[in-house]
């Protein structure tokens, strides 16, 4: 029994596919035209994954402007500025919704740019679909 | 403070290294940094506006650049 399967036989083994998935193995989806290969996991291990994901926030106050920054370290792009730290994280939430738009908009260009955790943390964002709590679970705010 | 940069100046930064603004929200701008591709979030609103230390820290990072040499690249001490 193989765990690789040629991209083109993917819809007519996808039965095979997602039992792989429920008892915890990890399907190989290969296209042999390109070499590109996707990887088919269950729920579990993907949550598991999200738990094991290093996300800290790094939080400064320049004490000259009165103005609190908080940035994301994996992803330095997702950050929000406040007079307080609860109004920087609020617009860290926004900041970060409304850079899943920008980016699922122009993907193609972005993808080649974030490495692979940070595409992950960035898919995980896009996956709460603008809810404020999914957004700060996934980014872990307190 | 000799090393505080306003917005303004971080904007001719971007654009003297040909960065432009992508997506619907204009404030992400895409461009070429020491041969590497980067994207930086910033919200601008006013030239004289200063950038507070930590966003300036967060848009270093950004660029894969150390504040310091940041600042010292946005003054065009190199």
């Amino acid at each position: 029994m193989s765990l690789v399967y040629a991209v083109h036989e993917t819809r007519s083994r996808i039965r095979e596919i997602q039992a792989n998935a429920r008892n915890g193995l990890v399907s190989e989806l290969l296209n042999k035209s390109t070499h590109d290969s996707m990887y088919l996991i269950s729920e579990k291990m993907f949550e598991s994954m999200i738990l094991a994901l290093a996300v800290n926030n790094v939080t400064e106050f320049d004490e000259k402007l009165g103005i609190y920054t908080i940035y994301n370290e994996l992803v330095p792009q997702l950050v929000g500025e406040g007079s307080t730290r609860e109004d920087a994280v609020e617009q860290l939430v926004e900041g970060s919704i409304q850079f899943a738009q920008d980016y699922l908009e122009h993907a193609d260009v972005y993808s080649g740019i974030f490495d692979g955790l940070q595409q992950l943390l960035i898919s995980l964002i896009i996956l709460s679909e603008g809810d404020r709590n999914r957004v700060r679970e996934v980014l872990k705010i307190a | 403070m000799p090393d505080s940069v306003c917005q303004g100046e971080f904007l001719k930064f971007l654009q003297r290294n040909h960065f432009s603004a992508k997506g619907k929200h204009h404030t992400l701008y895409l461009g070429i940094l020491d041969g590497v591709p980067r994207v930086v979030t910033f919200h601008y609103h006013k030239d004289n506006d200063e950038i507070p230390t930590g966003t300036l820290s967060a848009l270093a990072r950004q660029l894969g650049l150390e504040k310091k040499d940041l600042v010292t690249r946005i003054k065009g001490r190199v």
